[in-house]
């Protein structure tokens, strides 16, 4: 086989590729998987939004915050009343 | 393209199972790039990653800059770059020597001949890699390589003789440039 043919052969051969029979399902099934993921992301992404959006949302972190505050000033005290 | 334009219309308002369809249609020339640039077991899983970017950016496709095989290709491209630059580098990478027609390398087997092609292939740069692949052995039009590789047609053709070349000092003989 001359030098031309093998090449041509050769490239023949690089451009038949075997592609696995299930290959689109398994795609869509991975595109079916992401969506559902996307989707819980987006309602726990929602869920926040609508926490951290209400006025009950905001007054429930606050206070959160605020009682944390306290609990921290709380424990700087007792650094000295304990001595 | 106008079919895929169609298709991807169909898909953004919803119908994800309409994706099946350029799945289908582009399956295999998306499998010959891979496997030509990124030759082992991880063809199949970047063919993969490949369509599911494209489904995720789908919305960001816009048709005035390129048809969606380009668009797709050019994803393809970039995937394989990122897979090819997280492989431990091959010690002592060279390109086969050329073949001396007097010795009895010149009764190497036709499967022999083309492991040594497939292994110079695998040598060349990555642009030269992808310019060889798109064009010799898919048939892409050099503006459509252009397009994928982001770069001119006169870079793409440079890359594409150089590619020949190298491949062709291999053979017993110089093959005639197409």
């Amino acid at each position: 086989m001359s030098g031309d043919d093998l090449y041509d052969a050769w490239r023949r051969r690089g451009a038949e590729v075997e592609v696995p029979a299930d290959f689109a399902d398994r795609v869509l099934a991975a595109v079916r998987d992401r969506q559902q993921r996307d989707a819980r992301q987006f309602t726990l992404r929602g869920l926040l939004l609508a926490v951290l959006l209400s006025r009950a949302g905001k007054v429930g972190i606050c206070s959160l915050a605020v009682a944390a505050w306290v609990f921290r000033v709380l424990l700087l005290f007792d650094v000295f009343l304990s001595r | 393209v106008n079919e895929d334009l169609e298709v991807i219309r169909r898909i953004l308002a919803g119908d994800t199972d309409a994706f099946r369809l350029l799945v289908v249609r582009y399956q295999r020339p998306l499998f010959c790039l891979i496997r030509n640039l990124v030759p082992g077991p991880d063809a199949e899983d970047i063919a993969q990653d490949v369509f599911l970017a494209a489904f995720a950016n789908l919305a960001g496709f816009d048709q005035a800059r390129a048809g969606f095989s380009t668009w797709l290709f050019t994803i393809a491209r970039n995937r394989c770059l990122a897979a090819l630059k997280k492989r431990r580098p091959v010690l002592c990478a060279r390109l086969p020597e050329r073949a001396d027609s007097r010795t009895p390398e010149a009764e190497a087997s036709e499967e022999e001949w083309f492991r040594r092609l497939d292994a110079a292939l695998e040598q060349l740069p990555f642009g030269q890699r992808t310019a060889f692949v798109l064009a010799q052995m898919q048939g892409l039009a050099l503006d459509e390589i252009a397009r994928i590789e982001g770069v001119s047609v006169g870079t793409v053709k440079s890359r594409l003789g150089r590619a020949r070349d190298k491949l062709r000092a291999l053979l017993p003989r110089p093959v005639e440039r197409s």
